[in-house]
């Protein structure tokens, strides 16, 4: 999960080596597959929008009762590099997360 | 290709012309109704088999009447191809679905005419570009034109729409004469509208936002009927300027919201979808009624973002170039579902009619329409992809797809198929060569949005005619392009 929504703020900014200084609370309670992923990308997402931050790193652990959650580290926008369209929203429409032969994989339509 | 080699039909290639540029297949398979897709021979081979299987299952929609119509620029999407008119019968169960609008409510278009030529504007284009770059707010962070003072307000605007926005000063009365519905849906639902979706658009109204929205300074190349164009305020050479935005976060959060709401409600229903984001409640039940009333919320929230930019674009000709006598060609929406009645089958009924990347398209003597345009129809405002030409066009009489349009080029490649094809800085060097003066935050932004990504916007256009959904009034082409 961390790594899907690594890979999500990469498709629009780049601030991996700033410092961060605050951290934004992430939480997904429908189960650990695909819908707890949309959850999770939607959470971010809202808070790119809201609070014109970006997160810079992510920290995600299952939960007792089966859930996902954990936080990110978070920069204000205006010190990351906004390098593509910033993403707006998350589609049902071809969602999967697999897990297969030991690797991870998943396909998220994102619309900016 | 197949296993032995031989090539896999398209979808599209079971899809039989009946005249006028028009294809038709079906009902065939779950398909309620056939799906019809308007489109040149050129067009037809870009359709994607993907595009082409969304209109089929579109097709299979409950309720749906008489055709799922796919528009000269139709491409895939996420459930509904985007370029997609579907209607449902309200009376008998018909259903409203979030993804046959699409996440950005009411994205939509508007052009702002000017009293001037190209030849009065070259000299002066690059301090209105530096000014509009400075007044436009757009991309991530950036603010808005209008700060509004706290949650009332924004309530006021998710009724009220672009009538809001002119009483807060942003513009006068004779705008909303000439917008889509005067500027405002009165079936707005506030209480459909989450706290997240209230968050996400307080500090976004007046302001462009990224991805295929742009600010666009124009010049009307070519006039094809003189008389209608007069009617609409253009004239040859005139300088022009096209917005293309929407609802902004309000309106995506409004969608996700209500997708997902209806997801868990459909079987109540006893409907189930090939796609979630085809998720559906009938009309006339709760839910579809509390995803109409927020969709109509975020529908005027996209109109008085329209309005509030155009403001900034009034500012920034008054300081460049020393007028401010802008005034409204048209504001259309392309993304939108309305109650409209329509003749099927010899009865009058009550149809929702979804319009995700198409446009309405009045036909002349409609009465919707401001006096001065009842005898031409309604403006239907084209964009082009950047750096290539943009239309406006007008309703025909009797029109099809319930009266509507195509909405843009349609994309022909994936935005990361065109971020590897093509480099923002090149494509920037090669507008500005081609004089047309760029200013746009991210390179990568400008690839995704290459010419190449898109069909022919001429063909689109021209099929459009052809086939009886609208016909061209003018050609305009861009001097300068303005991109989050």
């Amino acid at each position: 999960m961390d790594e899907a929504l690594q890979a999500l703020v990469e498709e629009f900014a780049e601030a991996q080596e700033e410092p961060t200084s605050r951290l934004l609370p992430l939480a997904a309670t429908e189960g650990a597959g695909q819908d707890a992923l949309v959850q999770l990308f939607e959470q971010v997402i809202y808070a790119v929008d809201v609070f014109s931050i970006i997160p810079v790193r992510f920290h995600l652990a299952d939960t007792e009762d089966g859930g996902v959650a954990g936080d990110m580290e978070v920069i204000p926008a205006s010190r990351a590099e906004i390098v593509g369209p910033v993403p707006k929203g998350v589609s049902y429409h071809d969602l999967s997360l697999i897990h297969d032969d030991g690797t991870w994989r998943c396909h998220v339509l994102i619309d900016v | 290709m197949s296993e032995d080699g031989l090539p896999v039909p398209t979808v599209v290639e079971g899809f039989a012309n009946i005249g006028d540029d028009a294809w038709r297949v079906g009902p065939t398979d779950g398909m309620r109704v056939p799906a019809v897709l308007f489109a040149s021979p050129a067009l037809l081979e870009k359709v994607e088999d993907d595009a082409a299987r969304q209109l089929m299952n579109v097709a299979s929609l409950p309720g749906i009447v008489a055709a799922a119509f796919a528009m000269p620029d139709v491409h895939s999407g996420y459930g509904f191809p985007i370029g997609c008119v579907a209607a449902t019968d309200v009376a008998a169960g018909g259903v409203i679905s979030p993804g046959g609008v699409g996440f950005d409510i009411s994205c939509g278009v508007r052009l702002i005419e000017t009293p001037l030529t190209r030849d009065d504007l070259v000299p002066r284009l690059d301090t209105l570009m530096d000014a509009l770059d400075v007044t436009v707010p757009r991309g991530l962070g950036r603010g808005a034109v209008w700060h509004l003072d706290g949650r009332r307000t924004l309530e006021s605007v998710l009724r009220e729409g672009a009538v809001a926005a002119v009483r807060a000063g942003f513009g006068d009365d004779e705008d909303l004469r000439r917008c889509e519905d005067s500027g405002v849906l009165s079936c707005a639902e506030i209480a459909e509208v989450s706290e997240r979706a209230f968050e996400r658009g307080l500090g976004q109204v007046g302001s462009l936002g990224s991805g295929n929205h742009f600010l666009e300074v124009q010049v009307v190349e070519q006039v094809f009927d003189e008389r209608t164009a007069a009617a609409f305020g253009l004239f040859s050479s005139q300088v022009c300027v096209m917005i293309h935005c929407g609802s902004r976060g309000l309106g995506h959060q409004i969608c996700s919201d209500h997708v997902r709401t209806m997801i868990g409600a459909m079987a109540r229903y006893g409907i189930s979808v090939p796609d979630r984001q085809l998720a559906c409640a009938p009309v006339d039940s709760p839910d579809g009624r509390a995803y109409f009333g927020a969709m109509a919320a975020a529908a005027n929230y996209g109109r008085a973002n329209r309005q509030a930019l155009t403001e900034a674009v009034r500012r920034s000709f008054r300081r460049a170039v020393g007028t401010d006598r802008l005034t409204l060609c048209y504001d259309v929406s392309h993304n939108l579902a309305k109650l409209e009645h329509h003749e099927v089958d010899g009865v009058r009924r009550l149809l929702c009619v979804h319009r995700k990347g198409a446009t309405l398209a009045l036909p002349p003597g409609h009465p919707d329409l401001p006096e001065e345009l009842r005898g031409h129809g309604q403006p239907v405002l084209i964009p082009g992809s950047m750096g290539s030409a943009s239309y406006v066009l007008a309703g025909v009489d009797p029109g099809r797809a319930f009266s509507s349009a195509c909405h843009g080029a349609g994309r022909a490649m994936s935005r990361h198929a065109a971020a590897r094809a093509v480099r923002g800085d090149t494509l920037r060097r090669e507008l500005e060569d081609a004089h047309i003066a760029v200013r746009a935050s991210s390179d990568r932004g400008l690839a995704e949005e290459a010419p190449l990504a898109y069909k022919d916007v001429d063909d689109v256009v021209a099929t459009c005619e052809r086939a009886g959904l609208a016909r061209r009034i003018a050609r305009l082409r861009p001097l300068g392009v303005l991109k989050g």
